[in-house]
């Protein structure tokens, strides 16, 4: 367990090394949180709500949604493929293979250190800024307790996904361009954007059939009380459902890869 | 039982054979060609607890593919290996939690955070008792003149502070057996006198096993008893360097740059030498260090001729590899006559 701390530790160190970069994160966090209640704010167009899939959506709701949305992806943004997948071509991966350590659950506490180190330098900036500038709704205590849970499950459902594209940098040395169609799919699918509420019914019944709305759409939904507490429950189970399948994936790959793994050069 | 026991390894690798030119890159895209490639072929070798085994071969030749089947990083495509009773590539974490290993080109250190935090790492991952880590590093620390930089982000170290780091790092858990893969590369004499030094005290206070791979013939020569030579993925020799230096020749080539032009120096055909060339003013002369030195080769010289320039060219590795050919070839020459 302390082994994990400090693995944690280390990954707030690193990623407190460049200033500029924080800054420009957090830039980067706000404008695009105004953007995007701005778009809504322009097709709402001054009526106060709109008919969907699941009922009326007021503009208030996207707007909270836009929030939570943008509070989210401070956590689901990672850079484990990109770091694979370097790590796979100049074979510096061998070296973490010679540690004798759980390369998955490492991996991972690089994330939640990256994650930590994003509460503080950008989440609570969005979150001061949102709630100054929008009116801010806050959900029943147990509606709360769903969202955290449902969101620690999305970022472990992403942070698997993730990590089982990075393993097929054994096979294909080069992955980045699955990153770029990854974030493409999530964009769409996971209702980062545009909540599932507003899709046709063809895109909402495949993305019934895809993990990404159990990353954004799924909590956000639970913080805005727009499901009941059994359908929350229900969402929670699924989410459980796709862990331990990814969990499964995960482990054939890496077992197949790692035979597959051609340490480059010297 | 042996410590390491590597029994008829093969590794082979699948490339792909890439076409000329863009038409071939184009045709690449719907049809590819490949070929295989035998890094390892059929090596077989153990080794004793306590040894130091100098592991040497041109580029390419299959050593750190040899290495990585030792660690644990790379499967092999036929054969076993075994490290103190567990097959390494199968129980990785297992295999990890016993060795050390130092990648000359690669450090495994964290580019962004000090030495020391680094260090502190490494005490978590291998789980090293306080008391052990906080000797282990003193003691290195001191010997390696670690201290001066140990609180430098490892991103601003030179490669020399680098490599000793990375020796420490790799020792601090007091592994059973460390993995050298050229360890001094790109280093100044001093240092890697001093890396030298380190790793003999090292051998002889905790009985560490070490296998160095090196391109410099003076590492093995301070440091290993025994050594392999391995070319094309083949081993070509196994057993103590002395012998190897005494069938393939510790030979120096002498390049003597006279004054005037020189067709025979009488003097020096009395003298053990085996070979002697004469090329207008340069009288290039090969012989063997046991019998005669450079010293007095220039002396002879010197009372024939005024002497404006020598260089001593000293045998490389490369070069015993190619002299062992000739004789295999020789061999099977004569095989042939008789």
């Amino acid at each position: 367990m302390r082994l994990y701390i400090e693995f944690i530790k280390n990954a707030l160190l690193v990623n407190s090394t460049y200033r500029l970069n924080l800054f420009l994160r957090l830039f980067n966090r706000i404008i695009g949180l105004f953007i995007s209640v701005s778009i809504w704010r322009a097709l709402y167009g001054g009526t106060s709500e709109t008919m969907s899939t699941m009922g009326s959506v007021s503009i208030k709701d996207m707007i909270m949604y836009s929030i939570i949305s943008s509070a989210i992806s401070v956590f689901i943004s990672n850079n484990v493929i990109a770091s694979m997948n370097d790590k796979i071509k100049s074979g510096q991966i061998a070296l973490d293979l010679l540690k004798p350590i759980n390369y998955k659950v490492w991996q991972f506490c690089n994330v939640v250190g990256r994650n930590i180190s994003s509460v503080l330098l950008e989440l609570v900036p969005v979150l001061i800024i949102g709630g100054l500038v929008f009116s801010f709704q806050i959900p029943t205590v147990i509606n709360f307790i769903f969202f955290l849970i449902a969101l620690l499950n999305g970022v472990i459902i992403n942070f698997l996904i993730t990590y089982i594209l990075g393993i097929l940098g054994f096979w294909y040395l080069e992955v980045w361009h699955f990153d770029r169609l990854l974030q493409d799919l999530v964009r769409l699918f996971s209702g980062a954007w545009i909540p599932l509420w507003f899709f046709p019914k063809v895109l909402v019944n495949i993305s019934n059939y895809l993990p990404f709305k159990f990353i954004y759409f799924a909590p956000t939904t639970i913080y805005l009380s727009k499901v009941s507490y059994n359908e929350a429950l229900i969402i929670i189970l699924q989410q459980f459902i796709w862990i331990i399948g990814l969990l499964l994936i995960e482990k054939i790959l890496w077992r197949k890869g790692i035979k597959k793994l051609v340490i480059q050069g010297g | 039982m042996a410590l390491i026991e590597v029994e008829n390894i093969i590794k082979t690798f699948k490339r792909e054979k890439k076409q000329p030119g863009l038409s071939g890159a184009f045709k690449s895209l719907f049809h590819r060609e490949y070929e295989t490639k035998t890094a390892v072929d059929d090596i077989s070798f153990k080794i004793e607890k306590g040894e130091i085994l100098g592991y040497i071969g041109p580029n390419g030749a299959g050593k750190s593919t040899t290495i990585k089947m030792m660690v644990g990083i790379l499967t092999p495509t036929d054969g076993k290996v075994t490290v103190n009773g567990i097959i390494p590539y199968e129980n990785r974490i297992e295999n990890s939690k016993r060795i050390g290993v130092v990648f000359g080109q690669r450090s495994q250190l964290w580019w962004d955070i000090p030495l020391c935090e680094s260090f502190n790492l490494l005490r978590y991952i291998y789980k090293i008792p306080e008391k052990t880590y906080k000797e282990n590093l003193k003691r290195f620390a001191e010997v390696l003149d670690i201290n001066s930089f140990i609180n430098v982000p490892v991103r601003q170290l030179s490669l020399g502070q680098k490599m000793r780091g990375d020796l420490c790092a790799a020792l601090l858990h007091n592994p059973d057996i460390l993995f050298l893969d050229e360890p001094t590369i790109g280093l100044d004499v001093v240092v890697k006198e001093n890396i030298r030094q380190f790793i003999k005290e090292i051998n002889q206070n905790f009985q560490t096993t070490v296998i160095l791979t090196t391109h410099d013939i003076s590492d093995i020569e301070k440091l290993c008893s025994r050594v392999m030579v391995i070319d094309q993925g083949k081993m070509m020799y196994d057993g103590n360097l002395n012998h190897l230096k005494n069938s393939f020749g510790t030979g120096e080539e002498l390049v003597i740059e006279t004054d005037s032009i020189i067709n025979r120096v009488d003097l020096l055909h009395s003298m053990n030498i085996s070979d002697i060339t004469y090329n207008k003013n340069k009288i290039i002369i090969k012989y063997n260090t046991d019998s005669i030195n450079a010293t007095q080769i220039i002396e002879k010289v010197m009372q024939v001729c005024k002497v404006r320039d020598f260089e001593l060219k000293e045998t490389e590795i490369e070069e015993i590899i190619r002299r062992m050919y000739k004789r295999e070839l020789k061999q099977e020459v004569a095989k042939e006559v008789f």
